[in-house]
């Protein structure tokens, strides 16, 4: 994806911003307040990222358009607050009332985007989680945590990035916690029935109506849980027989549209004159009679239906697939908790026979001999995926080191995760390291084609011999480049001895006022192709 | 081992073409278009126009040929100058052709002109070349054919070149922004079936009969009107643009039925509209309905959907069965929206 043009504005006053290429682009200005972060979290915020502007700009106000290249098919991108327009490369219009439906078109569209478990769904992640891979914008940076955390955290950064390299779909299984407690639910019975045991034998009734009320409660607990996913089985089947029984009705309407088109054969009228069979009956103010539709239409319909009941038949197997799993679960679940049921009629038993009790000892060692079986097993499959993660971060994090020591050999930073730990927080210039380290090292692993994009990218004073290394280490990727940086009075102009750099000058902006009046109609043009008019 | 088609007649397949193109002039970029209503086909010419009182009448000569030379234009003109010297009083004369002579005209770049831009000595050879055509055909006197009834009439003959193509004449028929806006391909279809329309009409055996004035053609049934033409081309583009998706102005309707699943809603309407327009056998009821809804909503504009269906012809959607209360105004809303494209082409924020 490359990313060419960005208007930002309304109907008083408007940006236009042409001058980016496909190369390494590097904004840059004398002073601070000259536009550069409106301009880059206007471009993402376009493409649906969550806003972060500058307090001081009232970003609500605002239309905003990109302009990408993508996969060598242009598209233009409009967004006012959660309203999304695209116009893509064959001037076809879709519009969008929130980010995620516009995420899904994105996802079909433009590029597929990675899924994570959340909440205990598999879930496509939000275009502000993704685009964290190659964008870093200038406020509230913090190198432990992901920026604009919202709704996830750092975990689920780097699941998607796993997502992104193992590519694989993650099933929902028991997992290992589950099983850990089946098997302590076991144990704690079993010491419960060893010391009802010698309850038993000391005829204590008083214990055992405590025993009893523990496992009641137990019980109880359990069928909660049950309850739960029989509720889960019950809406999927009820969205199931609603898709089911809307693609019958869809194949019906087709065999009706097909049936009605059909002229009948047997008999018909005919004039006498000519010999033609279309006959209209005229009344004296209809001069002409056409058919109600043409063969193109009538069968681009078709076509559209007969899609609908493919995308239906497709909705209908992932929601059969769906509830096999909940329905498998809800039968183990219920087949191996029976131990409480178990428990409850065996304590009745129990008060008269103590000789139950080594049975069941013997049936409760065996079960968690076998769950501890499973376990293994269970640990393998996930150590092995652990294995193949820990192995893609630990290459991802020797390309941040190596990247490192690249442009800071004197530098004295070892990083070992994608994020540091709460209490260990960079700052200054070390915190830029670390985020230029990190983005690249996810571009070399995860060889993704978006643009790199990080507002401020010297920020803490690096010097002119890392920025010329930095530069040079990211051009050797075909990727876009869109850095910003604000230059002292010595500096400004160096960029124009770098050949390959294409330095965008914001020094002549006005301070704190990037929009201004001059290209309002240019910007009116462009929304007239949205069909907005403001 | 194989056939060659060949002694087709593809010269009539070119007229008939032409004079669509020579009719949708007529409709859309003559000067007086806006009056004109009735369009009457192969009865006093090629075609002739009439406002819609049959006060006023535009007549109308078309020539599918490419280089015409000043006799061939001349010999063409008979038929106009028959009508001109009729007892009925035909009032503009128009020749419309597809391409001329370098030589004939004095300023090459002017399309529509009268006789002021052609050449001196080519106008000569068309005035000869009329009157011994007018001399030889029987249904003119030859006793009205004179120079100086030649010299009257060419003052008023309008000269028209052919400079569009066929998707400009359906796209000036209605006015939408390019992106929606069907491709040339469906446009040169839609401008077909006009053709077929236009040529079935010649079939219509009218040779011989008398009239006692213009209005009499509509016992003939050998006309078309604008009204049908535009509603054909809306029509058209309406079905062939709908993507599936709902037209919002329904959003009044499913506002006020919350209860039931707005997807299984929308697609019942949209399969109700689609059997009304597969249905060929009743084609006849499914334009009754949409030139009544259409009137409507061009009447009232700022009419919700609900107030619309209030007011329309009942006995007319009642014989259409295809549509019920839901539907119908659905179908409201698809034309209301189509309309608001049309004459507005924004959405207004």
């Amino acid at each position: 994806m490359k990313i060419l043009t960005v208007y930002i504005g309304n109907a008083k006053e408007v940006y236009i911003e042409k001058r980016l290429n496909c190369g390494v682009n590097v904004i840059s200005s004398d002073d601070n307040n000259k536009g550069k972060t409106i301009l880059i979290q206007g471009m993402m915020y376009a493409l649906g990222n969550s806003p972060l502007f500058p307090s001081s700009f009232n970003y609500k106000d605002y239309y905003y358009i990109t302009e990408i290249k993508n996969n060598n098919q242009n598209y233009r991108i409009c967004r006012k607050n959660d309203n999304i327009f695209v116009l893509d490369y064959e001037k076809k219009l879709f519009i969008f009332d929130t980010v995620s439906d516009f995420k899904y078109y994105y996802n079909n569209t433009i590029h597929k985007l990675p899924k994570i478990i959340k909440d205990g769904k598999q879930k496509l992640v939000d275009l502000n989680l993704f685009y964290q891979i190659f964008f870093v914008g200038q406020d509230e940076r913090t190198t432990s945590k992901i920026f604009k955390s919202g709704q996830y955290n750092k975990d689920d950064f780097i699941n998607m990035i796993f997502s992104i390299l193992l590519d694989d779909e993650i099933v929902i299984n028991e997992t290992e916690e589950e099983i850990l407690n089946e098997i302590n639910d076991l144990k704690e019975e079993r010491k419960v029935l060893i010391s009802s045991n010698k309850f038993l034998k000391s005829k204590s009734r008083a214990a055992s109506f405590i025993n009893y009320k523990n496992d009641k409660e137990k019980i109880d607990k359990k069928i909660m849980v049950a309850d739960k996913i029989k509720d889960d089985i019950a809406d999927l089947k009820k969205q199931r027989s609603t898709l089911i029984s809307r693609k019958i009705n869809t194949e019906i309407l087709i065999k009706e549209l097909r049936s009605l088109n059909r002229t009948i054969k047997d008999g018909k009228l005919v004039c006498l004159d000519c010999g033609s069979e279309n006959i209209g009956f005229e009344l004296a103010d209809k001069s002409v009679v056409f058919d109600a539709s043409d063969v193109d239409i009538r069968r681009d319909i078709l076509k559209s239906l007969e899609e609908k009941i493919s995308s239906m038949c497709d909705e209908i197997n992932l929601t059969e697939i769906k509830l096999s799993s909940f329905q498998n679960q809800l039968k183990d679940y219920l087949d191996d908790k029976d131990v409480s049921l178990e428990n409850i009629i065996f304590y009745k038993q129990e008060i008269a026979q103590s000789k139950d009790v080594d049975d069941r000892l013997k049936e409760i060692d065996k079960s968690i001999a076998d769950l501890t079986a499973k376990l293994e097993v269970q640990k393998c499959s996930v150590s092995k995926r652990k294995n193949l993660n820990e192995e893609i971060l630990e290459d991802i994090i020797s390309d941040m080191n190596s990247f490192y020591k690249l442009i800071d050999p004197n530098g004295n930073l070892v990083f070992d995760n994608l994020f540091t730990s709460a209490t260990e927080v960079f700052s200054g210039s070390e915190e830029t390291e670390f985020y230029l380290s990190k983005i690249y090292a996810l571009l070399k692993n995860l060889k993704h084609e978006f643009p790199i994009i990080i507002d401020s990218f010297r920020e803490g004073e690096l010097s002119t011999i890392k920025e010329k290394k930095i530069l040079e280490k990211f051009s050797e990727f075909s990727n876009q480049i869109i850095f910003t940086a604000t230059l002292k009075d010595e500096e400004l102009g160096k960029y124009n001895f770098f050949e390959f750099i294409n330095n965008i000058d914001y020094s002549i902006n006005k301070d704190s006022k990037l929009l201004n009046e001059k290209n309002v109609p240019e910007f009116i043009a462009a929304l007239h192709e949205f069909s907005i008019k403001i | 081992m194989s056939y060659l088609v060949t002694a087709t007649e593809k010269t009539k397949q070119k007229a008939n073409e032409f004079e669509t193109r020579s009719m949708l002039y007529l409709m859309n970029f003559h000067k007086e278009s806006n009056k004109m209503h009735w369009y009457v086909i192969d009865f006093f010419n090629d075609v002739t126009a009439f406002d819609k009182f049959v006060t006023e009448n535009w007549d109308l000569q078309s020539k599918g040929s490419k280089n015409l030379s000043a006799t061939a234009i001349g010999k063409d003109l008979v038929t106009l100058y028959k009508n001109f010297l009729s007892n009925f009083d035909f009032v503009n004369f128009i020749i419309f052709m597809e391409g001329v002579l370098p030589q004939l005209r004095l300023n090459n770049t002017i399309t529509e002109f009268k006789i002021d831009n052609i050449n001196l000595e080519q106008l000569e050879n068309l005035k000869s070349a009329l009157e011994e055509e007018a001399k030889k055909k029987t249904y003119i006197e030859n006793s009205l054919v004179s120079r100086e009834s030649i010299d009257s009439f060419l003052e008023r003959v309008v000269f028209v070149i052919e400079t569009r193509t066929k998707q400009d004449y359906i796209k000036s028929m209605i006015n939408l922004s390019s992106h929606l806006m069907p491709n040339d391909d469906y446009l040169s279809k839609i401008f077909n079936q006009i053709r077929d329309i236009q040529s079935a009409k010649k079939n219509i055996g009218t040779e011989g009969e008398l009239l006692t004035s213009f209005s009499d053609f509509e016992k003939y049934s050998k006309y078309i009107s604008m009204d049908d033409i535009k509603l054909l081309v809306f029509s058209r583009v309406l079905h062939k643009n709908d993507l599936g998706g709902m037209p919002y102005t329904f959003n009044c309707v499913l506002s006020s039925r919350p209860d039931i699943d707005a997807k299984v809603l929308v697609e019942k309407c949209q399969g109700d509209i689609y059997r009304l327009i597969f249905d060929r056998s009743n084609s006849k009821k499914y334009w009754e309905i949409f030139e009544n809804f259409y009137n409507l909503i061009q009447e009232n504009p700022e009419k919700s959907i609900n107030d619309l269906y209030s007011i329309v012809d009942y006995d007319k959607l009642k014989q259409a069965h295809h549509l019920d209360i839901l539907s119908a105004k659905y179908f409201l809303a698809l034309i209301k929206e189509a309309f608001l494209n049309e004459n507005s082409n924004c959405i207004y924020w």
